[in-house]
């Protein structure tokens, strides 16, 4: 991870999501990011582990009688232990299962953030609701909130969707569908001239491809995701047993989001008359295999989805954009 | 789920004031006070005003000089003259030559060049592209840059016991790259610089590739470009190159940039100027996608140059360049994309629109540039 200097004063983009935590920051003309994991393992603590992780400067906590490794460093633990990492959420919210949650999320963002001047603006990602589903965000909200103002931020939340409008669609005056393509949640936002028209999101995403395909190959599912991200490509050629088992996946995935978008576009009343074709762009890592914008278009173009679109396109920096749409969003508060 | 747009905004006239705003953020700021409400509770810190004093604001925001760059969707105003004349490097190295032989050049700052492979091509001359009007500028026989290649050739293990191996591996390789009349200077394994192609010939080491600087692009690099390779394979988890590489290469980059006056920003690697026409789309080649030593080397972090390719011609990328580049490579197509977006603003179309019209200025360009060559041959 490459940190940055710049001012502390300056505003922050945090994108808090199921499998990541990405920070962005505006320094003199362009934008950093730092990621971790927002992931965590377990081992049994003995001195002589701990004292050796403090050595090698791996990022970790004392947890009774384990020590909880946490962030990037998480997934080569995880690896030389030959098991799974642990979540601090599910679907895009926080874990219940998991009770050290809190403590780790603000471990991992203050790792990021590094020393905070009080005052200093942040501005976090948060999910919206599952289509069909009244779910209660306000824990999660509230709690993400909580620990960044613990940590001396003031913060302010955006919605995952919106912040994809706001880090991609400049040119059209904030007027777009931003879709979030990540591990726990797809979430979508139509936004009109900054204003969150619709937004809801779907439970199958990457977490859902990667346990899936997991549980048909025998492999672990952070296995699965990296190999997802490394080297998985969405072409209709099967060359193994993994890729075709990933496509049937993906392919489920992206005809859920289709359907959710075409019924919550048709059921929507109110909508603004829009007065000319609109873009959408499709960011997270679970949109960056080869083949996926194809795919989704292809599957989008064929149903009966009632907005005219100009374009469907990646965003630049799908594992950035909601941090940078969360910086600009901050960076406008400001 | 679903919010009502406000009744009291009036879209048309809201999104006309935004478009004249150029500062992404300054927009942003004026379009969330113009569609939020006053006394909005949400929003305490926009109670106070109204959407017509906003929209007061924006009309001023567009007269008045912005202070904040937030998000950098220009490049900063170039001044006048830099697009006009182009000034020597301060830092431009001063290197000159001590001993010149049919065996070996050796220069003043301890690059020795083993001429013994040397060999001729073609004589190089090629029209200049004039950056603003893509028509052909005037032909220059000298080099305006360098691109930095790895040779993705055999390797046997950098150790005592492998000399043997790594000395035939690095014959071989040579003679190959002569055979191909591939890259002007080639630094092998043990850091020896071999002169291949003659630097007054062209080399066939960047056929389809784009780059540009502050006044000129440049179009297929054979000619405008002097090719340098390392002997060397790219690996996932390690430096692909050397201590002596290393050294070897910044005297030979001291030397070409002394002799030449070449702009800093000119010296990239294959991965940043290599494009496919087929598919209008960079990294047909992506050699030095990430990891190439600018600053030991003696330059600056040229990663971090907006891909040409993306703002000026409308070219693309695909996920296989992502996962064969670095970070700091992204950054620059990120900035490259963000200018495009913000010319496709400018001029009122959408982005796949204003890649059309790019895409269309490469074609055009190529064929004058072709049209001037084949008028050089007349």
């Amino acid at each position: 991870m490459r940190q940055v200097e710049t001012s502390k004063s300056e505003p922050i983009g945090l994108d808090v999501g199921t499998s990541r935590i990405v920070t962005a920051r505006q320094t003199n003309h362009e934008i950093a990011y730092a990621t971790q994991l927002n992931a965590f393992v377990a081992i049994p603590y003995s001195k002589m582990t701990e004292s050796a992780l403090q050595k090698e400067g791996v990022p970790h906590s004392v947890e009774g009688a384990e020590i909880l490794v946490h962030g990037n460093e998480s997934e080569r633990f995880a690896d030389l232990l030959n098991r799974d990492v642990r979540r601090t959420m599910t679907r895009g919210v926080l874990n219940p299962d998991e009770p050290d949650n809190v403590k780790l999320i603000r471990a991992i963002t203050s790792s990021l953030t590094g020393t905070v001047e009080k005052g200093q603006k942040v501005c976090f990602t948060v999910p919206a609701a599952t289509l069909g589903a009244e779910d209660n965000l306000t824990y999660h909200e509230v709690t993400l909130r909580q620990i960044l103002s613990d940590l001396g931020f003031e913060a302010t939340s955006i919605n995952e969707g919106l912040a994809v409008v706001y880090g991609e669609m400049e040119s059209t005056n904030y007027t777009g569908i931003g879709i979030s393509c990540g591990g726990g949640l797809c979430n979508v936002c139509l936004s009109y001239l900054t204003v969150p028209i619709l937004s809801f999101s779907i439970p199958k995403a990457g977490d859902f491809i990667d346990s899936s395909a997991a549980s048909v190959t025998g492999e672990r599912p952070n296995h699965i995701r990296i190999l997802k991200e490394q080297s998985f490509y969405i072409n209709g050629h099967f060359d193994n047993k993994l890729q075709q088992v990933l496509s049937v996946y993906y392919d489920d995935m992206i005809q859920a989001l289709v359907g959710c978008l075409r019924k919550a576009f048709q059921g929507a009343r109110n909508l603004p008359k829009l007065t000319r074709p609109i873009p959408l762009v499709l960011s997270g890592g679970t949109a960056i295999p080869k083949g996926f914008k194809e795919r989704f278009e292809t599957i989008l173009r064929a149903s009966d989805f009632p907005v005219e679109l100009s374009e469907i396109r990646m965003a630049a920096d799908p594992l950035t954009t909601t941090a940078k749409g969360a910086l600009v969003a901050a960076l406008s508060d400001n | 789920m679903v919010e009502p747009f406000p009744a009291f905004v009036r879209p048309l006239q809201v999104e006309r004031r935004a478009q004249k705003i150029s500062d992404p953020i300054q927009r942003l700021r004026y379009l969330r006070r113009a569609t939020t409400p006053a006394g909005s509770a949400t929003t305490p810190a926009r109670s106070s005003l109204s959407w017509r004093w906003a929209a007061s604001l924006a009309l001023a925001m567009v007269i008045v000089p912005l202070g904040t760059h937030a998000i950098s969707r220009k490049p900063l105003p170039r001044k006048k003259s830099e697009a006009v004349v182009r000034h020597p490097v301060p830092d431009t190295p001063v290197v000159w030559p001590v001993e010149q032989t049919n065996e070996y050049d050796l220069y003043s700052n301890g690059l020795r060049i083993e001429n013994s492979l040397a060999i001729s091509n073609q004589p190089r001359l090629y029209s200049l592209l004039s950056r603003g009007s893509e028509t052909p500028g005037p032909r220059r026989s000298q080099p305006a840059g360098i691109v930095f290649h790895t040779t993705e050739s055999d390797q046997a293990p950098f150790e005592s016991s492998q000399k043997s191996a790594l000395k035939r591996i690095g014959q071989e390789l040579l003679a190959y790259v002569r055979n191909k009349r591939a890259y002007h200077f080639v630094i092998d394994r043990f850091g020896r610089v071999h002169r291949i192609v003659v630097e007054s010939d062209t080399a066939n080491h960047a056929g389809h590739s784009v780059w540009a600087d502050s006044q000129w692009l440049y179009l297929d690099l054979n000619a405008s470009f002097i090719g340098v390779a390392f002997e060397a394979r790219t690996q996932a988890d390690q430096q692909p190159i050397n201590a002596p590489q290393i050294h070897a290469a910044k005297a030979l980059v001291e030397m070409l940039r002394g002799k030449y006056n070449l702009l800093p920003e000119n010296c990239v690697t294959h991965s940043q100027v290599s494009v496919n026409p087929d598919n209008m789309r960079i990294g047909y080649h992506t050699d030095w996608g990430t990891g190439f030593p600018f600053q030991e080397v003696g330059l600056p972090e040229n990663y971090e140059i907006p891909n040409p390719a993306l703002y000026l011609f409308g070219f693309d990328y695909d996920p296989a360049y992502i996962s064969a580049t670095g970070p700091d490579l992204w950054k620059a197509l990120a900035l490259a994309e963000e200018r495009r977006r913000e010319s496709a603003a400018e001029r009122g179309v959408t982005v796949a629109e204003y890649r059309k019209i790019l895409q269309q200025r490469y074609k055009d360009a190529q064929s004058a540039l072709q049209d001037r060559s084949a008028e050089q041959e007349k």
